[in-house]
């Protein structure tokens, strides 16, 4: 094993761009975001460079960052075990996918909000506005899952390859663990998702600083020949 | 290991393929797009909006066999580096996906229009603009966002490993960085067909042509520099050496 300083510093600011940047978008989306659709368009409107700027950051920054995040985590525990950290990536995939899928929704609700208000007629608007909330909601619902499946999978990698101290890594399979399950919560009813979520957030701006500083540890890897040569011998 | 040369002639008809395909789906669906009658003229020329549909479906399929295709070829460099152009190419593909779907839905809602006796035009009209609507997302969002990303991983990599000659790489790299601009106005309301859009647009969607008709004719270069392990680390691979003796 030999500490691998240059994937740490990656790792852990993609850690730290995906954290910063769902924070951020979720500050400046929150305000506006309110129970009625009523209201939720006529903030959109008022505040539609605002959306725009949290959407824009969902996008390029955690989106981007998710797969970035996937592929280094991949590179990092994929010795331990190929196909689980393969199937890992891909659900840190369809994360991503769905991500950038609800920034559609988003998109739309800016378009609608400015209709709304210069509009005589406003109740099909209303649907529309509702549905469109409800599905960045879904959306969101939905990312949060796979998040959860692809993380535990690979923060157990990370505790099965000593890769970070295991005292980090089983605070990260908690972690998710808990927000994987108040996730499926969430599906079905209406909590108060950030209590969950926060020892997950806590755990990425832990693990993101860790690995920048002391680095991830990775198995060597084989020299080359070396399949050829067991199969000769 | 080299990349082979079938593996860049892939590559380059798979570019051909994905460029052409959105293409022609633009030419045949953008005018029904824009159409003030789009509401009847989907419903009209369904045939056409089955071919555009299947067009972008083609050009996500072919985005995504990019970066699969290309992730042996880029491990060697930086797998991390590989593997998130990969993703990125599938991310890409899954919304060109998401906008063949809103076309579809364009075609539904337009047949109900024109089979309703008496139709809400109103009604109709507000879920088609937002069908529109989405339909102009997802292009700014793979089309020049994702796309213009992926191009910058890309023409970075084969900057630093040289697969490629550098005017094509340095080029694709500006390119693509405009590419990025135009997407990020497109998200503050720009239209992505306006002449800042393409003008800024235009230099990577060049460079992708030339880079396709690069690999196709000449592969990929057989001497690329050593896998990026460090600043400055530029010695050849091993396995140029034993080519230029073969």
């Amino acid at each position: 094993m030999k500490i691998d300083r240059r994937l740490g510093r990656y790792l852990g600011a993609a850690f730290l761009i995906v954290w910063a940047g769902s924070i951020l978008s979720g500050s400046l989306s929150a305000s506006i975001f309110a129970d009625s659709p009523a209201e939720t368009l006529d903030n959109t409107a008022e505040n539609s460079a605002q959306m725009r700027w949290s959407t824009m950051i969902e996008l390029c920054i955690t989106s981007v960052g998710i797969v970035a995040l996937g592929a280094l985590l991949y590179i990092a525990v994929r010795r331990q075990n190929p196909l689980l950290a393969l199937v890992a990536l891909g659900w840190f995939l369809a994360e991503a996918v769905t991500l950038a899928v609800s920034t559609i929704g988003a998109f739309l609700l800016i378009g609608l909000s400015e209709t709304y208000a210069t509009a005589n007629t406003s109740s099909d608007l209303l649907t529309l506005g509702e549905m469109l909330q409800d599905f960045d909601r879904q959306m969101w619902e939905i990312h949060l899952l796979f998040y959860g499946v692809g993380a535990l999978a690979f923060y157990y990698l990370l505790y099965q390859a000593r890769s970070v101290q295991r005292w980090l890594s089983l605070f990260g399979v908690a972690a998710v663990a808990v927000g994987l399950f108040s996730s499926v919560l969430f599906l079905a009813a209406d909590i108060d998702w950030f209590f969950f979520g926060f020892p997950t957030g806590l755990f990425e701006l832990v693990i993101g600083v860790w690995v920048i500083v002391k680095g991830i540890s990775r198995a060597e890897p084989e020299p080359a020949g070396a399949a050829e040569l067991a199969l000769v011998t | 290991m080299v990349p082979s040369k079938a593996t860049a002639q892939i590559v380059g008809v798979l570019f051909i393929i994905a460029t052409a395909a959105a293409s022609l789906s633009q030419a045949l669906l953008g005018s029904l797009f824009d159409d003030a009658n789009y509401l009847s003229e989907f419903a009209a020329d369904e045939d056409l909006v089955s071919i555009g549909v299947l067009l972008d479906l083609i050009t996500a399929a072919a985005v995504v066999a990019i970066g699969v295709t290309l992730f042996p070829v880029l491990k060697p460099q930086h797998e991390g580096v590989a593997a998130g152009y990969a993703g990125f190419r599938i991310v890409e593909g899954t919304v060109i996906v998401a906008g063949a779907i809103s076309s579809l839905l364009l075609l539904s809602l337009s047949q109900d229009f024109v089979a309703a006796t008496a139709p809400d035009a109103v009604s109709f009209d507000t879920s088609g603009q937002m069908l529109l609507a989405a339909r102009d997302w997802t292009d700014v969002i793979a089309t020049q966002l994702f796309f213009g990303i992926t191009a910058v991983i890309l023409n970075y990599s084969f900057y630093q490993s040289r697969l490629v000659p550098r005017f094509i790489s340095v080029w694709g790299l500006i390119g693509a960085l405009l590419g990025v601009a135009s997407g990020v106005l497109g998200v503050f309301g720009l239209d992505p067909f306006s002449t800042l859009s393409v003008a800024l647009f235009l230099p990577i969607a060049v460079n992708e042509m030339v880079l396709a008709f690069w690999l196709i004719i000449k592969g990929f270069t057989t001497t690329p520099t050593a896998p990026d392990r460090g600043p400055g680390n530029t010695r050849p691979l091993a396995g140029a050496t034993s080519i230029e003796r073969q």
